[in-house]
């Protein structure tokens, strides 16, 4: 199936209003719509209950979905009225505590996708080369290190040659060292793999390095799909800019078509703005924010040593809380200073918590 | 001080241990005394064939036990059968009945002008295979020693995660393949585990065989002591025990780790089940029957058959052997449990060289089959211990070499999870060693003990052949008189003893299954 498709557009996985309900009041998944392209690393992203690894497991056919049609490959594999079981989907998967079977060695693992028909020797040779496991062919997986368990998987899911590759959080658990070390690892192979690729985890570093495009999920739905950096700089909701990183959200009026006014004062937008617009808000991260240390209206809460920096907790007039990042150490908790937005950068305007548009600021 | 407890402990544990090695010593005087006589017992074509039929018959109840627990442990587990829980608690129950009560409910039911042949005479069919033989003793046994593999594979599939299961289907393997390639070789330590209780519970059966009057050894060696060929009998016990021992060394339960695999806790509540589709209710109406033929029907037999000899002939009926039945179990229960505490305790607490050998060599009592205990105990009686024989004391000893290993391996993990800076915390206020014991050691051992005195009672009231040997003369229990009669084809009479015994035993122990398999 790989090798006849040759347009890198193609979406090998097609999810169309994907629904899992387990009771009447438990919705897992509600109505996911996403495709995910040839050879393409899609990352599912939230927080644990979100629905993440319910989506992954639809997908693997571990589960029925109640509503929508699902398609790998360009095989429907489900729609209502039609189930196609794992086995025959051709969807290799790595699981989050590997399930190597204990009884085989690597070897015998590594082999077992294959069918007594197609002993393609030269293939499992290839993969074993390409994870590295040439010197523990013969090893039980209780005798493997944790980084060597996964690599197993890995290659085990890797043989049988699946039109595509599901990870359930393979690295949660190894040491922070090691997880950094493995995700360079299996972004190298599946890419060299060419396999079309669906990562679940909940860390949003390993999310960044892996993804080509993230989806953060959050209550069974999909937040936002988009490459890291759109989810970063340009989240789409409250949530997922709360979930990438310590966000605060200001209210703003439109006060003239190229002024914005807040709490923290006037801030003029090279664009203009159409004023008629309520409940507006603007993103702020730590380091869109100067400080002077002009006695102001903001209150200074508390200060945290974060190694390369040092990272205040600042209060508004309103009592929203903000983090502001700087290398200096020279406040104290306490001091009342005056906060202001810095110049030159795209601030990003929502109405109801929702993204509208964004703008830059123009320098003074 | 610590010092000085420890040699108490080992004291203790090491005069236990001699009484543990008398079946061994029994054996070993008899080969030394006359070898000659032994090697020409050994390659008589009776021995030859008493051992070919004690090993036919202990492994293909094993083979059985296994075909028939392992499909119904991934059924009553891995599948959408209804009433799945139900079933389970069920398919444990043979567990509660003694071989021998077993045994003649069995003759009651398929054979000779049985209970069958009564229904199959209604419809035409004039003869029905002979129960008494092999058969008869495999069909028994196996219906009463498969739930030991069912218990040990049902607890370790329940706690096997899915995502074995997962991997091979994702990996393009049909369900025949998985189970196969995959969750049956993962099992297997479990099955081992189960497979070894069968072997030696078929090896030392003598209720089972004596009644069906299959000529395997333990049924022979009691025939041997009653008609005083003593030194045939001893040959006999000694080829036993060298089967009881094989075993172990067959199935190498050390080698069998079952710490392979990853359990887990919290298996996913919305993995697919096993859709067994149109087969559904054919397998309900399968397992059901295995629960009628198992358990109702005996069950059945037992209460009629008690019924109406209870109403016809009230006046046979002895409370005398319920009394001393309750007495022996007691007393022996009572010494059992005493001795288990110290040998547990310094098991579990002093590791070291002598009581890792202690601990070995207390097992023994559970690869001895009861005839060959109840043999070397009267003959250790005879010879060294006049004034105990045909006492309850010999019989108290026979009881202890048997189930010292049960009681032990009950009450070492308990103590192995005290926490041991509750001594050290007292032994810095000041407390003395039998303060400590007191107040600290006995009552966090309690409910370990408590365990340990219920099941060995329990094991104790339904013994039959150490029972039968080393009883005083007169001193009939539940389970002698029931054997007795039940030999004598009084089963009105075995009925009425059958069911009072099950309600001390079987009851509690069929409280127990449930509350584990709940669990």
């Amino acid at each position: 199936m790989l090798n006849q498709i040759k347009n890198e557009n193609f979406p090998v996985i097609r999810c169309i209003g994907i629904g899992k309900t387990y009771s009447k009041i438990t919705e897992a998944v509600k109505n996911v719509t996403l495709t995910v392209n040839h050879g393409e690393i899609l990352v599912l992203l939230g927080p644990s209950g979100c629905g993440k690894t319910t989506l992954l497991r639809l997908i693997a056919g571990f589960e029925e979905p109640t509503n929508g049609t699902l398609s790998v490959g360009g095989q429907l594999v489900s729609m209502p009225g039609k189930f196609v079981k794992p086995e025959n989907r051709k969807v290799g998967m790595v699981f989050q505590d590997y399930a190597l079977f204990p009884h085989l060695n690597v070897e015998k693992n590594i082999e077992f996708g294959l069918d007594k028909s197609n002993k393609s020797t030269e293939r499992v040779e290839k993969i074993i080369t390409l994870v590295g496991l040439d010197n523990l062919l013969k090893r039980m997986p209780n005798e493997l290190s944790g980084g060597e368990q996964q690599r197993t998987a890995l290659a085990r899911a890797l043989v049988p040659n699946p039109t595509v590759m599901l990870f359930d959080e393979p690295l949660s658990n190894l040491d922070a060292a090691l997880r950094i070390k493995i995700r360079e690892e299996i972004k190298e192979i599946v890419k060299q793999a060419e396999a079309t690729t669906i990562f679940v985890t909940h860390d949003k570093e390993e999310a960044m390095f892996l993804g080509d495009r993230i989806a953060i999920m959050n209550n069974g739905k999909i937040e936002q799909i988009d490459t890291p950096e759109y989810i970063y700089n340009q989240p789409l909701t409250k949530f997922v800019a709360e979930f990438m990183d310590p966000a605060s959200f200001i209210d703003v009026n439109i006060t003239d078509p190229h002024t914005l006014s807040s709490e923290i004062g006037e801030i003029k937008t090279k664009e203009a703005l159409v004023t008629d617009k309520q409940n507006l808000q603007i993103l702020i991260r730590g380091n869109n924010v100067e400080l002077s240390h002009v006695k102001g209206s903001c209150l200074v809460e508390s200060i945290e040593f974060k190694g390369s920096h040092y990272s205040y907790t600042i209060k508004l007039p309103s009592g929203k809380i903000i983090e502001y990042i700087s290398q200096d150490n020279n406040l104290k908790v306490s001091d009342n200073v005056t906060l202001s937005i810095k110049k030159e950068i795209t601030i990003h305007i929502y109405q109801d918590e929702k993204y509208m548009m964004s703008t830059n600021v123009k320098p003074e | 001080m610590f010092k000085s407890s420890q040699s108490i402990l080992q004291i203790i544990s090491a005069m236990v241990l001699l009484l543990v090695a008398v079946p061994l010593a029994y054996v070993a005087i008899n080969l030394i005394s006359s070898p000659n006589k032994f090697i020409e017992y050994l390659v008589e074509t009776k021995t030859l064939r008493l051992a070919w039929n004690t090993i036919l018959l202990a492994v293909t109840v094993t083979v059985a036990s296994i075909c028939i627990s392992v499909p119904l442990a991934i059924l009553t587990i891995r599948s959408n059968l209804p009433m799945k829980k139900l079933f389970r608690v069920l398919l444990c129950l043979p567990l509660v009945f003694p071989s021998y009560i077993y045994g003649f409910l069995f003759i009651i039911l398929f054979g000779p002008k049985g209970v069958l042949y009564d229904i199959l005479q209604v419809i035409g069919v004039e003869r029905i295979p002979d129960l008494y033989g092999y058969w008869g003793a495999f069909l028994c046994l196996t219906l009463l020693s498969y739930p030991y593999i069912f218990i040990s594979v049902t607890s370790s599939l329940t706690k096997l995660d899915y995502s074995y299961e997962e991997a091979s289907y994702s990996l393009g393997k049909s369900f025949w393949d998985t189970y196969i390639r995959v969750i049956i070789p993962i099992l297997k330590p479990s099955i081992i585990v189960g497979a070894i209780l069968v072997t030696l519970y078929v090896v030392s059966d003598f209720g089972a065989v004596s009644l069906l009057q299959y000529k395997s050894f333990s049924y022979v060696i009691y025939n041997q002591y009653q008609t005083i060929e003593r030194a045939a009998a001893a040959s006999t016990s000694s080829i036993l025990i060298l089967i009881g021992l094989l075993t172990i060394w067959f199935y190498k339960p050390d080698s069998a780790n079952t710490n392979l695999y990853r359990s887990t806790a919290s298996v996913s509540k919305s993995t697919k089940l096993i859709d067994l589709g149109r087969f559904k209710w054919i397998i309900v109406l399968l397992i059901s029957t295995l629960v009628f033929v198992s358990v109702v029907f005996p069950i059945a037999v037992l209460i009629n058959w008690g019924y109406s000899f209870t109403i016809n002939y009230d006046d046979f009926f002895k409370i005398q052997v319920i009394l001393n039945s309750i007495y022996a179990s007691f007393v022996g229960t009572f010494v059992t449990v005493l001795l288990a505490i110290p040998i547990a305790f310094l098991i579990a607490k002093h590791k070291n060289t002598f009581s890792k050998m202690i601990e070995k060599i207390s097992y023994i009592g559970f690869v001895l089959p009861g005839i060959v205990v109840a043999l070397a105990v009267v003959y250790f009686g005879i010879n060294f211990a006049m004034p105990i024989y045909q006492t309850i004391m010999l019989l108290a000893i026979g009881y202890i070499i048997l189930f010292i290993p049960v009681a032990i391996g009950i009450i070492k993990p308990v103590i192995s999870q005290m926490n041991p800076k509750l001594e050290e915390s007292a032994k810095s206020l000041g407390a003395s060693n039998f303060k400590i014991w007191q107040k600290i050691n006995l009552p966090s051992m309690t409910p370990g003990i408590t365990g340990a005195f219920i099941l060995v009672f329990i094991l104790i009231m339904k013994e039959l052949p150490a029972t039968l040997i080393l009883s005083p003369l007169n001193f009939n229990t539940l389970a002698t008189s029931i054997w007795t009669h039940a030999t004598e084809a009084g089963f009105g009479m075995a009925a009425v003893y059958s069911g009072i015994l099950l309600l001390f035993t079987g009851l509690p122990m069929f409280i127990m299954f449930n509350k584990g398999i709940q669990e």
